[in-house]
Formats: structure tokens, sequence, C-alpha cells
């Protein structure tokens, strides 16, 4: 038997060392795949119904985590000024802390008042005229038009920066700076902040189904509230959000009779004049927080939006017809009514999710 | 050679035996697809004015709403293919945005008759909104639940009318028919023959004839009786489940 010789011995590790390194290349890096990343536990808390999540953005601990960060980035947008947290404020449950408007990227005053976005997981609409399907296409509107976000500029920011290099790697694998993983990021975030069962209504009311449980100004709002008379349970008490996510003309726009509003709202959308003037119903939990109200924000106080209810709604072609079904507008609720509804709204307040650690600026 | 004969003609049978039970195997997809028509034309929801002749109004429908579950599709043999409880449940609507249709998963086969529920039984009213998938047509989403009442609406019409039939005059009044509540559901039966084969699909188009809603077997004056929630008036509740279950028809 002929014998090995130094070549042989040559030849032979090198044939080794080229098959363990073309099995190795087959091999997927471990720290590349996201499936390593963590799945996140979103269990719906208390009653609340199981979210639609998007197949292709499944939450992960690690996702949320950097979506955070980037929520509350100020670096992203185009001014390196405005992040998702300068308006959606956590101390104000994601709303901007009592103002009319916002405030966008070029200094200009959003059209809207700014939705809060607690429990935004739960819906399938998004903004009051309903043009974003998903969040992660919400988040992409918002990026383009209140942050303007210039994508050449804050992707190698993202990548050159070590903190966000190694998270994106942890929650999307390896090369995974994108505009895309960005709106997933803080989609996952947004579709974390749940706010329930720590309210009084959760607590004493969707817990028994008895109404007496609460405090007797919330029972007596309640009643009022779940009436023909007062007739806020069509788009507000259908199930536990508080919103039937529907879009409807509840009479806060003036209106000369015709199909057109100095608000087009859902009918921009659809094109379809019958839709003029209709505004997605907003949840009512956290009201407490979410000042001032209504679409374009005119409403003040919880008292205000109940006096207008009841005295002062606009007739037009598109006013919802639950709210003219008696052929009567007005709703001639007393002062202490009117009380008693306000009190049962902030019934709905949970005060543990505004001050949430999981929900609070990183950067702060 | 005579038992070869016999073997083969065994042979033969059983062939034709198994051929004969997988003509239909598999699954097909069955569409419902409804269609609301006033004087056989497609209703143009939320736009158009219409004039009732038999009631002597002017109207407009804003908003068509109704569950339909509990589908029973019986074959040629008799045999009955039942697709209950949450699964089966379909939410038909016309408001800012339209479901026309509704798809299902059944066994290939030939059919003969198909039955199914308007509204949901008490085992599915017994659910709430919070237990279903935000987008379930029974979830969150659809609006379509009565906290107070613990029960979900089965339906809604909504729209405007003018009672004075006057040309041109606004439409003063509104309408608004919502029905939910425990045994306010109706089944409905058609008698339709068809056949499906495996991977393929077959669309049952039903018309809605919507003046029939208040001109039906049961009928409702649609100048006075403007308005129910059912457990406040269920007498107009009751009269318009029945005429739903005239209004629609197999095209």
């Amino acid at each position: 038997m002929k014998k090995f010789n130094k070549f042989h011995i040559i030849a032979i590790i090198i044939i080794i060392v080229s098959v363990f390194s073309i099995v190795s290349s087959c091999v997927p890096d471990s720290k590349c795949d996201p499936e390593f990343a963590t799945p996140f536990n979103l269990t719906s808390p208390f009653r609340f119904p199981e979210m639609n999540l998007p197949t292709d953005n499944p939450m992960t601990e690690e996702g949320v985590e950097l979506g955070r960060f980037l929520f509350f980035d100020t670096t992203l947008s185009i001014n390196h000024q405005i992040s998702c947290g300068s308006c959606h404020k956590p101390e104000f449950g994601f709303s901007d802390g009592g103002k009319q408007f916002s405030t966008n990227s070029k200094g200009l005053m959003t059209k809207r008042n700014t939705p809060a976005l607690l429990n935004a997981g739960f819906q399938n609409k998004f903004f009051f005229d309903g043009r974003s399907a998903s969040i992660e296409e919400a988040v992409d509107d918002a990026t383009k038009n209140e942050m303007e976000v210039n994508w050449e500029v804050t992707l190698p920011y993202l990548e050159n920066n070590s903190f966000y290099a190694a998270n994106f790697k942890k929650a999307f694998g390896c090369d995974a700076v994108t505009k895309e993983n960005v709106l997933k990021a803080i989609s996952q975030f947004m579709r974390s902040i749940i706010s329930s069962g720590e309210s009084e209504i959760d607590k004493k009311f969707f817990t028994t189904n008895d109404y007496t449980q609460l405090s007797p100004a919330a029972s007596r709002g309640f009643l009022l509230f779940t009436s023909a008379r007062a007739d806020c349970f069509h788009c507000h008490f259908t199930n536990i959000l508080t919103t039937d996510n529907q879009f409807h003309n509840d009479g806060i726009q003036y209106n000369d009779g015709s199909f057109n509003f100095a608000d087009n709202g859902r009918g921009a959308i659809t094109n379809v004049q019958t839709d003029n003037g209709k505004m997605k119903t907003p949840s009512l939990r956290n009201l407490a927080y979410t000042a001032p109200y209504g679409f374009d924000g005119r409403f003040s106080t919880l008292r205000e939006v109940v006096d207008f209810y009841a005295d002062s709604v606009h007739m037009s072609p598109t006013l919802d017809a639950v709210m003219i079904h008696t052929g009567n507008i007005r709703l001639n609720l007393t002062n202490s009514e009117r009380d008693d509804l306000v009190a049962f709204m902030l019934s709905m307040t949970d005060s543990t999710v505004v001050v949430n650690p999981k929900f609070q600026n990183p950067f702060r | 050679m005579k038992k070869l004969v016999s073997l083969f003609s065994v042979l033969i049978v059983l062939v034709f035996i198994s051929f004969s039970c997988t003509k239909y195997k598999g699954n097909g997809t069955l569409i419902l697809s409804m269609h609301p028509t006033i004087n056989g034309s497609d209703i143009d929801i939320a736009n158009t004015i219409y004039t009732d002749p038999t009631q002597g109004v002017r109207f407009r429908m804003d908003h068509l709403e109704f569950y339909i579950s509990s589908i029973k599709l019986t074959k040629k043999d008799n045999s009955v293919v039942s697709l209950s409880g949450a699964d089966a449940v379909r939410l038909f609507y016309w408001k800012d945005i339209y479901a026309k249709t509704a798809n299902y998963s059944i066994p290939a086969g030939e059919y003969t008759q198909i039955t199914y529920t308007i509204g949901l039984d008490n085992t599915l009213n017994s659910t709430v909104p919070d237990d279903y998938n935000t987008n379930h047509p029974m979830g969150t989403n659809s609006g379509n639940y009565w906290i107070m009442n613990n029960s979900y609406i089965f339906s809604k019409l909504e729209g405007f009318v003018d009672t004075s039939n006057t040309p041109g005059a606004p439409l003063t009044y509104s309408y608004v028919y919502h029905i939910g509540d425990n045994g306010y559901i109706k089944e409905v039966s058609f008698n339709k023959s068809f056949t499906l084969k495996e991977k393929e699909t077959v669309e049952i188009p039903f018309n809605i004839d919507v003046l029939k809603f208040w001109n039906g077997p049961s009928p409702i004056n649609f100048k006075t009786e403007l308005e129910t929630h059912t457990t406040n008036k269920p007498d107009i509740a009751n009269k318009l489940l029945n005429n739903y279950a005239a209004a629609i028809t197999l095209e």
C-alpha cells in the first residue's frame, strides 16, 4: 500500500476545508433568521377579541421593542424634529395633548385632530376617513405626509447606527434595514398598545353585565347612553372597544342642504357623494386623556360634546338615519342627564395605560 | 377459462363501482350572491330616490345588511350537507362598501335544494363579538351587536323617505329597521339543481325585491311604521322578517 506523502495530506486538508466551506454556506446563518426572534405574547386582555394579525408581520418581542424606538425617534423625519410620538403622546392616550390640530414636519397644521392610537390593533380601517386598511398602510401614510421621511437619508442613518443595526438584525434578520421593516416594526409596537381591563366599566360592568355596579352617576348615564332617546349606543356600544369601526355623519359639520361639506371625510375616499361628511366612529375609551374631541377637535370638553349632540346637530342629506328616526334631532336632555352621560364616558378611563413603561418614549 | 371470465367480470364491476363511488370527490366552491333590485334593476344604494307606487312615497335606501347562517344543501340522493356554527355565518351588506357574495367550500356532488337561515340562532346569539377574530362577520368590526340587549343585530335596513310623495321635496323622515333578538330568524328554502365538481365553482344568484320589504305578505306602512329595534316594536320586526323571506328569490 502506497504511503501518504505530504502532498496527499495537503490535498486532503484542502478537500475537507472546501467541503466544510460549501456545506456551511448552504446552512442558513441562524443569526440572520428572524425565526429566532421571540414571539410576542399577545394574549388579548380581558374579554378583548382576537386581533387580526397580518401573516407577513408576526409580532415579536424584538420587533415591538425596535418599533418603540422608531416610533419615538425624531431623526426619521425630514426635519429631524417630528416622530410618531410627537403627535401621539403616551401620557395623552397617544393623542396630541390637548391640541386641536398637530404640526407636521413642514410646520403646517394638520387638517384633522390627531386620533388616539389605543387599541388600534383591533381595527381594520385607519384615519377618520378610513383611507388605510392596515396599520402598516397607516404608518406609511403618516411617514409620507406628516413626517416626510426621506428614506434615502433615513435608511443609511439606521444602518450606520450600531443600536439600530443590531436590533433590526434581531427582529428581522440580516440586511433588514428596509423601509418595509421600519413600517412593520412601528406597526408591531402600535399593536402592542392595548388598554382594557383596568377601567371602571371593565371591572364593574363588563365582568358582571350589571350596570348598577357603576357609580350612581355613571349608572344613570349608562341607561341614557343605551336608550333610544340619547341613542349613543348605535355607534359606541356594539362591542367592548366602544366603536363600531364604521363611518357615520353625526351632524357635526354645518351643511347647506347640498352633498358638500367643508371636510367630506369618507366620501373623499369612496368618491360617493352620499358618503360625504361621514367619519369613522372613535373609541370612547380613555377620553379623560384625549381631549379635544370630534374629528376636527372642535370640542374642548366632554360636556361640550354632549351639549352639541343634545342641542346642535346639523341636518344634512347624509346625516345618519338613526339620528333622526323620531323626526327630531334635538335630545332635550336636562343638565344632570348631560352630566350623567359624561360620568358614564369617564367610567371607561384606564389610568394604567398612560404610564405603562412599555409604551413610553425611550429617548427620555 | 370460465373462471377467468368470471374473475374478469368481477373486476370490471369492481372498477365500475369504484369509479361511480369516486365520481364526485373533494370539495368545490359554492358562491351565494345577493342582488337587491327595484323594478328589476340593481338598486343604487344611498344615491337614487325611488318611488314606491303601492305606498305612495319617495325613498332612498342608505344601508342594507343581514346575516345568513346554518346552510343545508340537499343532494340528489336526499342526503344533506350541513354547514353550521360560526364558520357558516356570512354577512351581506350594502353601505359605503359592499359585500354581495358569500363563499362556502362544500363537497362536490349533485344538489337539488339549498336552505339557509336569515339571522342567527340562539346558540350563535349567545356569543359576543369579543369571542371572535376582529374581522369575523360576528366580530367587533361588524358593528352589529347591542351590548345592553345581549343580542346581535341580525339585519339593518335604513334610509330616508318623503311621505308626501312630492317630486323634488326633501326626504324628511328616516326609516330605521333593526331586527335582532332570540327567535327573530327565518329559514328559507329554494329548489335548485346544480352540480358541483371538485375545485370548481358554482354561483347561485338571488334577487332581493326591495319593495317587498314593505309590500310583502306582511305589509308595513311606509308612512307611519318607520322604526323598530325589535324589542320596542316587535310587530314591525316580525312583519319585516316575513317580508325578507318573501323578498329573496332565486334569479
